[in-house]
């Protein structure tokens, strides 16, 4: 529909994306690349009036998707200096023709990354640690950088951490974030993210009345079950833990409450915890097991770093967690180097 | 001779299996039926099966499987997960046990009776386990599930106190849930404390909203010799009819025999009737208890399918006079509750009195006494087969560490008769002929008819086999008490010791 439009500031409508912009925003939307006047290369995200218009009420689909779009592009403005949030170089709105009509598209576009890092992490673990350690590193910043700005991810996961060629890896895709004082059209939703990383409590409909312990708590729980994923080479953590659980205590089956089930889901955590650790790397199996226990513990409560438990200012902090992983880093790095 | 527990009294104690397996009957389920299931939305699923029709990329295919597991659709992923498995060492070993699970979803097959899955005691039973649930544990000393499995664990060895520790950490863990209160309360009534039992229940605030948990409390109250505390809701929760009646069918069972036991009520035969509609095991036990004591509550065969029915088909099978069945079903029901001294009673019983098959009664008395090593009617039973089978000095150091005086009247009675036995096959014929007569002495004395029965058939099985001039007398006394006892396996002895005197020869 946009291949070959001119967009305002230089921008070149080049091609369709491969596939939509691999994000669960990426509902309603499509992937094109794009060029500026001076070469460079970027990825738009354009509405996709012809999906919602397919859906059973187009006028609502519309207009959920135009507020799903507003609020992406504010809370890209917010983040707007986060070095470890890919964020948007320009937005705009172009004019299609859609049946003789020409229509508005609304879009965004932002800087191209050379690929997200699943590639690298699921076929036999291709990173080294000091690799692997550095992305967290970088992703737990950018996740700290959005907290700081009162804003959370919600839907963390592989495809989101895209790697940039000199840069290191990013934080992407905030269409399913949430933006303390402010009501996306997904807030009303359960859960808005990836079922398949999605957190237990989230699963299982427990609305935690508690901001900062629902979503903040939720963003935790995503990096810890990042970490597992890429050092055990591809066992994100709400997967392995659904597998050790009696089906009948299963999400989707359970009536009761989360306090109810909790028990039975700690027990299933533990046996995911013992499916993990041995694939774990030799050198960092007691750091990372422990990091992946405290950021994914079933009950959000007794999320965060043992060192910051029973402050509630501070239990959600990423920054021990950001230290330890550059600390762990450079230690991989020595240990690589070494003859 | 012999000794069985009496049949008077059963209350529906709740059973303590491995979690899995409480999990797999269905035990755990919410009981409120007000809430329902979160629907997990399955659009990222679509999305992520488009996607890996469209790149067939090894990415994809693994994003596909953590979310086709979350959303309950893995076998709509098995082509995905088919394909990693065919790229073989290129993978890292976690994604590979995802692949197969998500295939053995496809290929399962229907699911094996429950009954097969009854664990090996000797599993059960390893250093090993305790050794491994306490290194998980160390992971995470907060898994109430865990302690609750490491306090079972225990009590399999017979370890009362470092069980009865563990369980005191799953109750700190999870005060109000249900698997662990439940797993509480039979533990302290196996202990011998059902104060114990009954304090965890009544003080836990789950109780009073759970028909299950009220269902424990109203059984435990009836050992701690309590009123129970939640008879008027539980109740309310049966007229109301709302919580389904597999979550109720032990809180009618449980309301049921109070009432029986009481005798100040006619409900108890519509509360018995209204447990087994979707009924658990034990409740199906408790009705097949009922129906051996209250006319016209007669047990439907079809009941007795119910998975695990090994105690209650141990029941009918005896009243049939089936007792190989009888013996396989408590093996069975003792591996169900490997901790439980009743299965392992029964069977050693029904093997010494109506099979004569000494070795099986020495298996199943040396397995109960594995949880039970101090259970003096066990350890009788474990006497009686030895002495048949000549293992005389091994039945003689067993008998003297009893703590006999400790015993029950009627686990004493049976001792000085088990102590008769021996002396008649050492040869003090005298001596054993008084011993039994003590003993004799001691039953009438207690009333308790099928016991004495018994002890009359074994004394007229020593004088036969001794070939004594009392042998026709004592069996002529045997057949005269023998006739006014109802149970089955009497009246088998009874015709195995007739059998005997035909065959042996008076000298």
């Amino acid at each position: 529909m946009l291949v070959g439009v001119q967009l305002d500031g230089g921008w070149r409508v080049l091609s369709r994306a491969q596939r939509p912009s691999a994000s669960t925003g990426g509902n309603f939307s499509v992937g094109y690349l794009v060029e500026s006047s001076t070469g460079e290369r970027g990825f738009l995200k354009a509405l996709d009036f012809a999906d919602a218009l397919q859906s059973p009420d187009p006028a609502a689909a519309l207009q959920l998707l135009t507020e799903a779009f507003n609020f992406e592009r504010l809370v890209l403005d917010r983040c707007d200096d986060a070095d470890r949030v890919v964020t948007a170089k320009t937005s705009g709105t172009a004019r299609v023709n859609v049946a003789g009509r020409l229509e508005p598209v609304q879009y965004l576009i932002f800087e191209l990354a050379s690929g997200d890092v699943r590639s690298q992490v699921v076929p036999a673990k291709q990173h080294s640690a000091a690799w692997g350690l550095r992305v967290m590193h970088q992703v737990a910043t950018g996740l700290r950088q959005l907290h700081d700005r009162g804003i959370v991810h919600q839907d963390l996961k592989p495809s989101n951490v895209l790697t940039f060629p000199n840069i290191g890896s990013k934080v992407a895709d905030l269409g399913r974030a949430a933006y303390k004082g402010h009501s996306p059209p997904h807030d009303s939703l359960a859960f808005a993210g990836d079922p398949g990383y999605a957190p237990p409590e989230l699963l299982y409909g427990y609305v935690d009345p508690d901001w900062n312990r629902r979503r903040v708590g939720g963003d935790l729980y995503l990096l810890g079950s990042l970490v597992a994923f890429f050092f055990s080479g591809g066992g994100a953590v709400t997967p392995m833990l659904l597998l050790a659980l009696p089906q009948s205590l299963h999400p989707g089956h359970w009536a009761g409450d989360y306090t109810s089930v909790l028990p039975y889901v700690r027990n299933a955590f533990n046996q995911a915890m013992s499916t993990i650790e041995p694939v774990l790397p030799q050198r960092l199996r007691p750091e990372l097991l422990r990091i992946i226990r405290e950021l994914c513990d079933p009950d959000p409560t007794r999320r965060g770093h043992h060192r910051n438990r029973g402050n509630p200012a501070t239990q959600y902090f990423l920054e021990r967690y950001i230290a330890e992983f550059d600390l762990l880093a450079r230690r991989a790095n020595i240990v690589a180097r070494a003859p | 001779m012999a000794l069985n527990l009496p049949d008077q009294v059963r209350r529906v104690i709740p059973r303590w299996r491995d979690f899995r397996a409480t999990a797999r009957l269905g035990e755990l389920r919410s009981p409120d039926p007000s809430k329902k299931a979160v629907s997990i939305p399955t659009d990222e699923f679509v999305r992520k099966l488009a996607e890996w029709r469209q790149d067939g990329t090894i990415e994809a295919a693994v994003d596909l499987l953590s979310t086709a597991i979350v959303v309950g659709r893995s076998s709509e992923a098995s082509d995905a997960a088919d394909h990693l498995l065919s790229l073989g060492h290129n993978l890292a070993p976690i994604t590979v046990h995802l692949a197969r699970e998500v295939i053995g979803c496809r290929e399962e097959q229907p699911e094996l009776p429950l009954d097969m899955e009854v664990l090996p005691l000797e599993e059960e039973l390893a250093r090993d386990r305790i050794r491994a649930i306490r290194q998980l544990l160390g992971g995470d000393p907060r898994n109430a599930v865990l302690w609750t499995e490491l306090s079972r664990a225990y009590i399999l060895r017979g370890q009362a106190t470092p069980a009865i520790k563990a369980m005191d950490r799953a109750l700190a863990s999870a005060p109000h849930n249900r698997y662990v209160l439940r797993c509480a309360a039979r533990l302290f009534v196996h202990v011998d404390d059902p104060e114990r039992a009954h304090d965890t229940l009544a003080s836990s605030q789950a109780t009073k909203a759970d028909p299950w948990l009220i269902a424990a409390e109203i059984a435990v109250a009836s050992i701690a010799e309590r009123a129970p505390q939640f008879v008027r809701t539980g109740r309310s929760m049966l007229s109301a009819g709302v919580h389904g009646n597999f979550n109720t069918s032990e809180l009618a069972s449980a309301i049921g025999t109070a009432e029986f036991l009481q005798g100040t009520s006619r409900s108890w035969r519509k509360l018995f009737r209204q447990s087994i509609l979707a009924p658990t095991e034990n409740a199906v036990a408790q009705f097949a208890w009922a129906s051996r004591h209250a006319p016209g509550l007669d047990i439907d065969p079809e009941i007795l399918r119910m998975p695990r029915s090994y105690e209650a088909r141990a029941w009918v099978h005896s009243g049939n006079l089936e007792w190989t069945a009888v013996a396989e079903q408590c093996a069975a029901w003792l591996n169900d509750e490997a901790f439980s001294g009743r299965p392992a009673m029964m069977g050693s019983y029904v093997s010494i009195v109506a099979l004569e098959n000494y070795e099986l009664a020495e298996a199943f008395a040396r397995r109960g006494l594995r949880a039970n090593p101090d259970d003096d009617l066990l350890l009788n039973n474990l006497t009686v087969s030895l002495v048949n089978q000549g293992k005389q000095e091994e039945a003689e150091q067993v008998l003297r560490g009893i703590h006999q005086s400790e015993s029950a009247p009627d686990v004493q009675a049976a001792l000085r008769a088990t102590a008769g036995l021996l002396m008649f096959r050492k040869g003090d014929i005298a001596g054993g002929r008084a011993a039994y007569a003590d003993a004799i002495e001691m039953l009438r004395r207690d009333g308790e008819m099928r016991s004495l029965a018994i002890a009359y058939l074994h004394l007229a099985r020593e004088e036969i086999l001794c070939r004594s001039s009392h042998a026709s007398t004592a069996l002529a006394k045997a057949e005269e008490v023998s006739r006014s006892v109802r149970s089955p396996e009497v009246h088998t002895m009874l015709e195995h010791v007739r059998m005997l005197s035909q065959a042996v020869v008076p000298p």
